[in-house]
């Protein structure tokens, strides 16, 4: 899809569309706001967190390009927030394959269903982009220690939104919300979190 | 029981056997306990067609280790006539002429030898129409 040389693991994905699955950890440490401002660190709000599914059996699902969990998912998370998908500054989504990031940022709606792979090579998902997505690297280039895969989205969310992002990766002018999505299964179930800034 | 028994016995493995929903009609293979179109808890078991058409289908180069000496082999998801989609293997036709939407014929095929005794365990598999 998106590399052009290398081993074929399944066609038409060859090895570097694929993420490594490497080990890892991540952490966050979850309180409420009022424990939060007592403790005087810097700390960003959740203000959604939302689950849906779908069938794991790929063949029952309605269409093979499209994650319907990831859809009702991140509808949920929108109204529990109250945002809307362009309040959205930057996301981390679960890019386990380069399909897989532009079928999810289509059906969390940052693009129209077929856009997401034209929108990503024009640049609209680069740092400076419209919708920067992935600034941590993602599950390809950062790799994928799937139990800390989550937390490690999270934890780039929160830094981005404290300005700690490093090695200059931080997303300019100051971005005050931000989406995390993960999934498994392939996209049996997925989570979607929105975090904003204190 | 021996866990080659307990996979014997599920009707669903060795039998052409899909199930509908008694409320909205969808099929689906394997069989669910709930739909997930209408949410109806009532299902019936029917004969599955014998032929379908290749919905979509990819070519497996790395494969798990049980399967590392059938790579490169082809998987596909199979619409039948009557709506029910099903994936599975796609056996004896040349990977190369595979192609979207040709016709394709259910079949009982061996998929590997199970544990240290190798209790061989079959599977629906699918045979591009023309062999």
């Amino acid at each position: 899809v998106f590399v052009e040389k290398g081993v074929l693991v399944a066609d038409p994905l060859q090895i570097l569309d694929c993420s490594p699955i490497p080990d890892g950890a991540a952490a966050c440490i979850l309180t409420t706001v009022e424990l939060a401002k007592k403790m005087k660190r810097p700390y960003v709000r959740v203000t959604a967190s939302a689950m849906a599914t779908d069938t794991i059996a790929l063949a029952q699902r309605d269409s093979l390009c499209w994650l319907k969990s990831t859809e009702l998912a991140g509808q949920r998370a929108l109204k529990m927030a109250g945002r809307k998908i362009s309040d959205i500054d930057m996301v981390e989504v679960h890019d386990c394959f380069s399909i897989a990031e532009a079928i999810v940022t289509e059906s969390l709606g940052f693009f129209k269903p077929g856009q997401g792979v034209k929108a990503a090579v024009a640049g609209e998902t680069a740092l400076d982009g419209k919708i920067p997505v992935n600034p941590s690297g993602g599950l390809k280039a950062k790799g994928h220690p799937v139990g800390a895969t989550g937390i490690g989205q999270i934890v780039e969310i929160v830094k981005q939104l404290r300005g700690q992002a490093e090695n200059g990766r931080q997303i300019k002018g100051n971005p005050k919300v931000g989406m995390t999505q993960n999934m498994g299964g392939s996209g049996a179930s997925a989570v979607v979190h929105i975090l904003e800034v204190a | 029981m021996f866990p080659s028994r307990i996979w014997r016995e599920m009707p669903q493995r060795y039998r052409r056997e899909a199930s509908r929903c008694k409320k909205c009609g969808k099929r689906f293979y394997p069989p669910r306990l709930v739909c997930p179109e209408c949410g109806g808890r009532k299902f019936e078991t029917y004969n599955m067609p014998e032929t379908g058409k290749l919905e979509t289908f990819t070519v497996i180069r790395v494969a798990p280790s049980q399967f590392s000496d059938q790579a490169p082999y082809a998987i596909g998801v199979i619409a039948f006539d009557d709506g029910l989609q099903m994936m599975g293997q796609i056996v004896d036709g040349d990977l190369e002429a595979l192609k979207i939407g040709q016709e394709m014929r259910l079949e009982f095929r061996k998929v590997q030898a199970d544990g240290t005794h190798g209790v061989l365990s079959y599977a629906h598999k699918f045979v591009p129409k023309w062999y």
